[in-house]
């Protein structure tokens, strides 16, 4: 688990609407309260289950206070658990340590690389610039490759790596690293003394192997399930047809070697005449789609010093057209048609900025765009192309300064710090994106830095002279962005800082003040949430534009490639629904996958009654205080929970302080308190913050706090709230809602998902939970904080020992995954988590982990229809858009309620159980009806959402490991 | 101009000059384009278009164009020419359009015709007899650009390179010495029309100053003053090259981007207006709000009250004088006249006239029945809560 990679997103209970998950490109900054008041637009009903209770607060200035020491060793913590430290007799068979299949074939394709391509490796980008799928809103993209390899010029830099690294799995995104077809000069960076200019493979000593071998052929991976209806399914993806034979794969030598990798394009170019015009060249492997003898010699001289330079081509391979080596030069390919159309790059995505939908309150622009590119799946080579919009400010960053400037002139710096760091930014001059890391106050234009050749520029000179800008205001700061490490062919670890001019940036994505604006908000959603037919429309739009384009069309063909017209029809299957169980009766789910009515209708699975509680409110609302109360008293009979009258516990004002110091004294006096709940006005992050950090560290008992607004302004609607309230409540008491049925008795169900917090470095909290009995209706959980880079695995250890129990099968759904960080999992957790059973003797579970991907750009139409629709929810797709490294599916789980259907992407990266592809897929179904926060299906399994809003709850509020006492409730609902 | 030195590296005896003599040729260009800031420039064998992407920042360029022999080598790097994403941000006043044509030099086009600037940089000694043979009528003579520039290896300068034997490039058609050079530019500039000066660049070592630049450029302006149109266009009407690429760059010149940036800035200042009137003016609602903030502070908008103690008299008395620049309200509606939409700065800069204002909101904003004011509605906070 790398914790560099973005945090979750706020996963809710089913598919958002889309305005509401944008938060600009970096997706730390979506903030859940966000997700909430989007959701509520559009939802009415729905949205109330999470945001009356609680709503989850943004990050401020929380009170300080002593942390509690919870150092708890493994014993202490079986023996509060009552867990067996002496496991019983292994039952059933052995387990063989690794798993087969999937882990070996996946490791082994790795290996099996031929030495060649290796160079290109290091160029896939970091975890956290992943264009990200769902949001329909580009999220970030900014990739060191291009940053370190662009420098000045805005030829486009070019790919081959990610084919190389991504296993054929086609998960390219597009490439950003070598150069090709292209002989550009590489110039320096703004603050290139700090990076070594990017670096070129040194040869290797011998030349390759001159055999010419076939690109070896996969098996195809079991993976495909029967269970359900089968259903006539679109996919956002365009079949691409290649019409060449094969594509021939060169290595070039250079004697004496050539050291410049621009020097080595130039001379490549001179000797069109042999290779043709169509080369994909990275400065030591050349792709052309033509055949040439075994071994060619050319010449050319150094223009430097004359001399004579020999050029071997040596054929190493002969590719199918559609072999994962080819994808990434394709990916440069399809850049180019985009570029043709006129659309323009930004990040990994391109937008038409021709056409902007302006929202002049908040100065900014939506651009309409797309996400595309090719990759090779089970069903071959496609295109996936989806829809995107990027926001972006009319305003330079100088200009939302000033404004800071003037609202708060003493705070200024801290104001600007807090609002600027962790944006995204375009510059005026380049086509690069940066994420601003930091601000040099002490820096202005008129500071020096040094260029590639060693000379001193002022930034003022600098700008003048290569851009012909004028810097205006000369005693701005500047801005600092750190590229991500990012290790050279050589592998060599770059470092280093860019500066940039505020006034000549441009953020991007929405503002904080923007995303607390409802109104603006849904206005936004408006914009860029698309139906089914409009998002296929805006498909077709493309394909249609590329294919009426002479110069598009024939950039494809150049390679031999070939665009359907049309996105790719398949047919899926809808899983078969769902028993749900309550105490005392059980019903199959209805079409819209939603129970809120059994549920505050007929008793729970188990309630605990409610005794010992207390209700601390400020004394302005007094009256909706007694009003919940007797309402909470009014819906807790249906539901079958026991409710006492509560300590009624008036505050004098609403003050942290008052809050926090009431509720230590109560807490402090009696004993028994099962339950804090508080009421506080308005949407106070420190508040809320304080609250949580009281009851879940310091004074550990179960808590919830109330909105007043939510239960004052909806007084028609203050039975479902308070039902809901209750029911939280009782899942926070260690009570049970509902159940959905498990054959798999001896069942664990893991679910993990990792929070980033983007303003403490990049520490990351890993949410842990696990079930522990064969219903999956208790959970333990714990949260694990850690620095960069800092291992995961005996943490991870502390979480599993701490939740074994007798389970002979274990089911793990890790969310928060990246594709590129699939091998580590695979690699590194694992074998982790399969230590963890040597805690015990004799324990040999078996085991299957599934990752989990909710990012993804691949969306699913119904097809049934003439015109798309959404799928319905428990549409699953295991063939085609899957990959071929894998055993995977795509399930659509929730009821898309807004915009289109996008899938959940489950990719099993182990599986040393018996668990068909049915019962994998089946299996997560149900779990997806298991979130007792949502009376209904959500996009991920229980588990993973539960440990998103634990790791959420601790990352952002706690700061902190909550007390172990807490450890089998929900008390992160 | 750039400092510029020569290197002499004592162990191989070889020459290299810092900045490397391509860059300083460019930057003879630009230094060039500055002083005289001509508004067409076309540059002839662009090759991968460097000298255009630099000038493509020069402000006081309007149109650009490149023509070169080798349409895939000017294709390689073309779209680095397209805007960028930010140049829609904040379209510029200028309008600038960038071509590239695919042709030969020998070839008259009319698309090159109207320039003030012509330049051929290292492109002469790639022609063959015959191409440079009609070189001279076609840019003196069709073209006929206010300015020419020609820049060419200078032969004599070639023993002091190292490794080279003929020619500095195996392309080069001829290498030329100063005599040579200033002898076919004199009677090109004779013939034409023309004065020709010359200079260079890339100084030859100390002791070895007879061999002149390295690089001989002559500078030719034209003598006679500019061509109407019409004598243009009849001379020649035939397409002879093909337009490969072109850019246009968004400019407030284009009512588009300038409706879009007007548009904006009315409901913008609209908005920070309607706020102001109630009363609902929070401080972070200043944001952006540039120099109208600064008037706001004096007009307190209390429904019609216009009078202020910060006013001086005279802005008293042209304020009362002029009440139809008063914002108001009408049950849920907010009536901003458009008087007063057109005295916010940007607005007022970016329209100049008030019937420009007029005519670019038209159908963009919501305008009240005669069209006199902007009209918003009040939304009420409590809709929010309202789901």
């Amino acid at each position: 688990m790398d914790p560099r990679r973005p945090p979750f997103q706020g996963t809710a209970p089913f598919r958002m609407p889309c305005g509401a998950r944008m938060p600009g490109p970096q997706p730390q900054l979506l903030q859940p309260e966000h997700l909430i008041r989007g959701r509520a637009v559009s939802l009415p009903c729905t949205s109330r289950m999470q945001r009356v209770p609680e709503e989850p607060r943004q990050l401020a200035g929380l009170v300080q206070q002593e942390p509690l020491p919870s150092v708890t060793t493994l014993h202490s913590m079986f023996q509060g658990l009552g867990f067996e430290t002496i496991p019983r007799p292994v039952l059933g068979r052995a387990v063989q340590p690794l798993g087969r299949g999937i882990l070996g074939r996946g490791m082994g394709d790795m290996e099996a690389k031929p030495k060649a391509v290796m160079p290109m490796q290091p160029t896939f980008p970091s975890p956290n610039v992943m264009p990200v799928g769902d949001s329909k809103v580009e999220r970030m993209s900014l990739s060191p490759g291009r940053i370190l390899g662009r420098g000045q010029m805005e030829s486009p830099p070019v790919p081959l790596g990610r084919g190389a690294m991504s296993l054929g799995r086609g998960l390219c995104k597009v490439p950003t690293d070598l150069t090709f077809l292209c002989t550009g000069v590489l110039q320096p960076q703004l603050s290139q003394p700090l990076l070594s200019p990017p670096g070129f493979a040194p040869q290797p000593e011998n030349p390759p192997p001159t055999v010419v071998e076939q690109m070896e052929r996969k098996e195809p991976l079991m993976k495909q399930g029967s269970k359900g209806t089968p259903f006539p399914l679109g996919l956002n993806l365009i079949k691409i047809h290649c019409k060449n034979e094969a594509v021939y794969q060169y290595h070039v030598t250079f004697s004496p070697n050539v050291e410049c990798k621009s020097m080595r394009f130039g001379m490549m170019m001179e000797h069109r005449s042999v290779t043709g015009d169509v080369t994909a060249f990275d400065g030591s492997i050349l792709y052309l789609p033509v055949k040439l003898p075994q071994t060619v010699d050319l010449t050319c001289q150094r223009k430097t010093d004359g001399a004579e330079i020999s050029i071997k081509l040596q054929m190493t391979k002969i590719l199918e057209p559609s072999s994962d080596l080819c994808i990434p030069f394709y990916n440069v390919v399809f850049r180019r048609v985009m570029r043709i159309l006129d659309m323009k790059l930004v990040g990994r995505n391109f937008y038409d900025p021709t056409s902007p939908t302006m929202l002049p309150q908040y100065r900014l622009q939506i651009w309409p765009g797309y996400s595309a590119s090719i990759r090779r799946t089970d069903g071959g080579l496609f295109l996936l192309a989806d829809v995107s919009h990027k926001v972006i400010r009319n305003d330079s960053v100088l200009d939302i300064m000033h404004v800071i400037y003037q609202q708060r002139r003493e705070t200024f710096q801290d104001e600007s710090t807090k609002q600027l760091i962790g944006n995204i930014i375009i510059t005026r001059y380049n086509n690069h994106t940066y994420r601003i890391d930091d601000i040099d106050w002490n820096k202005t234009p008129k500071d020096s830095f040094t260029m590639s050749d060693g000379k001193e520029i002022t930034f003022i000179d600098y700008y003048s002279k290569n851009y012909g800008i004028t810097v205006r205001e000369l005693d701005q700061p500047l801005l600092i962005h750190r590229p991500n490490e990012r290790q050279t062919p050589q592998g060599k670890l770059q470092r280093g800082e860019i500066l940039l001019l505020p006034e000549l940036s441009y953020m991007t994505g929405i503002p904080e003040k923007m995303k607390k604006d409802f109104r603006a908000m849904k206005d936004l959603t408006h914009q860029i949430n698309l139906s089914p037919k409009q998002h296929h429309a805006s498909l077709s739009n493309l394909l249609h534009r590329i294919e009426v384009n002479e110069a598009a069309s024939k950039e494809m063909s150049r390679w031999g490639l070939c665009l359907d017209k049309d996105v790719y029809k398949t047919q899926g299957r809808v899983l078969p629904m769902e028993k749900i169980n309550l105490r005392t009766s059980s019903f199959m789910t209805s079409e819209d996958l939603n129970w809120t009515k059994e549920i505050t209708r007929e008793a729970a699975i188990s309630t605990i009654p409610m005794h010992y509680w207390a209700l601390f409110y400020p004394k302005r609302v007094v009256d909706q205080a007694r009003e919940l109360v007797s309402m909470l008293e009014k819906v807790s009979g249906p539901i079958g929970m026991q409710l006492n009258q509560p300590a009624w516990v008036e505050l004098k004002d609403d003050r942290i302080e008052t809050y926090a110091r009431t509720i230590k004294s109560i807490l402090g006096t009696e004993g028994k308190m099962q339950m804090v709940v508080c009421i506080i006005t308005g949407t106070r992050d420190d508040l809320y913050g304080a609250i949580k950090k009281l009851c879940c560290v310091q004074s550990p008992v179960p808590s919830q706090v109330i909105n007043a607004r939510t239960i004052m302004t909806q007084p028609n609607k203050l039975r479902s709230i308070a039902q809901k309230i209750l029911l939280q409540i009782n899942c926070k008491l260690g009570g049970e809602l509902w159940g959905v049925d498990i054959p798999l008795k001896q069942l664990m169900v893991i679910g993990m998902d990792v929070y980033h917090d983007p303003s403490r470095g990049m520490r990351s909290v890993v949410g842990f939970t696990a079930s522990t009995n064969h219903a999956l209706s208790k959970w333990y959980s714990r949260v694990v904080f850690q620095m960069p880079h800092q291992e995961i695995a005996d943490s991870l250890k502390l979480c599993l020992v701490g939740a074994l129990q007798k389970f002979y099968e274990i089911a793990v759904y890790r969310d928060g995954v990246s594709d590129t960080q699939l091998n580590t999992v695979v690699s590194y957790e694992i074998p982790q988590l399969q230590q963890c059973f040597e805690a015990f003797e004799n324990y040999h579970p078996k085991m299957v982990v599934f990752v989990v991907q909710k990012k993804i750009s691949t969306n699913l139409y119904s097809a049934s229809t003439e015109h798309f629709v959404a799928p319905a929810p428990g549409t699953i797709i295991d063939h085609t858009v899957t990959s071929r490294d894998w055993v995977d599916f795509y399930l659509l789980s929730h009821r898309v309620q807004q915009g289109c259907g996008i899938p959940t992407h489950y990719i099993c990266v182990l599986n040393t159980t018996n668990l068909s592809p049915d019962h994998m897929q089946r299996l997560t179904f149900k779990l997806c009806h298991m979130y007792w926060n949502w009376p209904g299906t959500i996009r991920v399994p229980a588990p993973c959402k539960y440990a998103h809003k634990l790791a959420f709850l601790a990352g952002q509020f706690l700061h902190h490991e909550p007390a172990i006492q807490l450890c089998e409730r929900l008390f992160f609902l | 101009m750039m400092d510029t030195n020569l290197q002499k590296d004592d162990l191989t005896g070889t020459i290299k000059f810092i900045p490397p003599l391509y860059k300083q040729r460019y930057q003879f260009i630009k230094d060039l384009v500055n002083k005289y800031k001509p508004k067409k420039v076309a540059d002839l064998g662009c090759a991968d278009c460097t000298l255009l992407w630099m000038l493509k920042f020069c402000k006081c360029i309007e149109v650009l164009a490149g023509l070169d022999i080798r349409e895939n080598v000017m294709k390689e790097k073309m779209h680095r020419l397209s805007p960028l994403p930010a140049d829609y941000l904040q379209p510029s006043e200028r309008s600038l359009t960038v071509t590239l044509h695919h042709g030969s030099v020998a070839h008259k086009d009319p698309c090159m015709l109207g320039f003030d600037l012509v330049t051929c940089i290292e492109l002469i000694e790639h022609l063959e007899a015959a191409e440079l043979e009609k070189f001279p009528e076609v840019v003196f003579g069709f073209m006929a650009p206010a300015m020419v520039v020609i820049s060419t290896p200078n032969s004599e300068f070639n023993p002091l390179l190292p490794g080279v034997t003929l020619f500095r490039h195996s392309d080069h058609k001829f290498e030329w010495d100063q005599a040579q050079f200033q002898s076919w530019a004199v009677a090109a500039a004779t013939r034409y029309d023309y004065t020709v000066e010359f200079t260079g660049l890339g100084t030859p070592p100390p002791g070895t100053e007879d061999v002149g630049f390295c690089t001989q450029i002559g500078v030719f302006v034209r003598k006679y003053p500019k061509n109407g149109e019409t004598v243009n266009s009849e001379k020649h009407t035939e397409h002879a090259y093909k337009t490969v690429f072109k850019a246009v760059y968004p400019s407030l010149k284009d009512e588009k981007y300038l409706q879009n940036a007007v548009v904006s800035e009315v409901l913008f200042g609209a908005d920070i207006i309607k706020r102001r009137l109630l009363g609902n003016f929070k401080s972070e609602c200043k944001e952006h709000s540039d120099g109208l903030e600064q008037k706001l502070k004096f007009q307190p908008f209390k429904y019609f009250m216009t009078c202020s103690k910060n006013l001086s008299l005279a802005e008293t008395e042209k304020l009362a004088a002029d009440r139809s620049m008063e914002p108001f309200i009408d049950g849920n509606t907010v009536y901003i006249p458009l008087a007063k939409i057109f005295s916010i700065p940007k607005v007022n800069q970016l329209c100049g006239t008030f019937e420009k204002l007029s005519n670019l909101i038209a159908g963009k904003v919501a305008l009240s029945n005669d069209g006199s004011a902007v009209i918003v509605t009040i939304e009420y906070e409590n809709e929010e809560q309202e789901n």
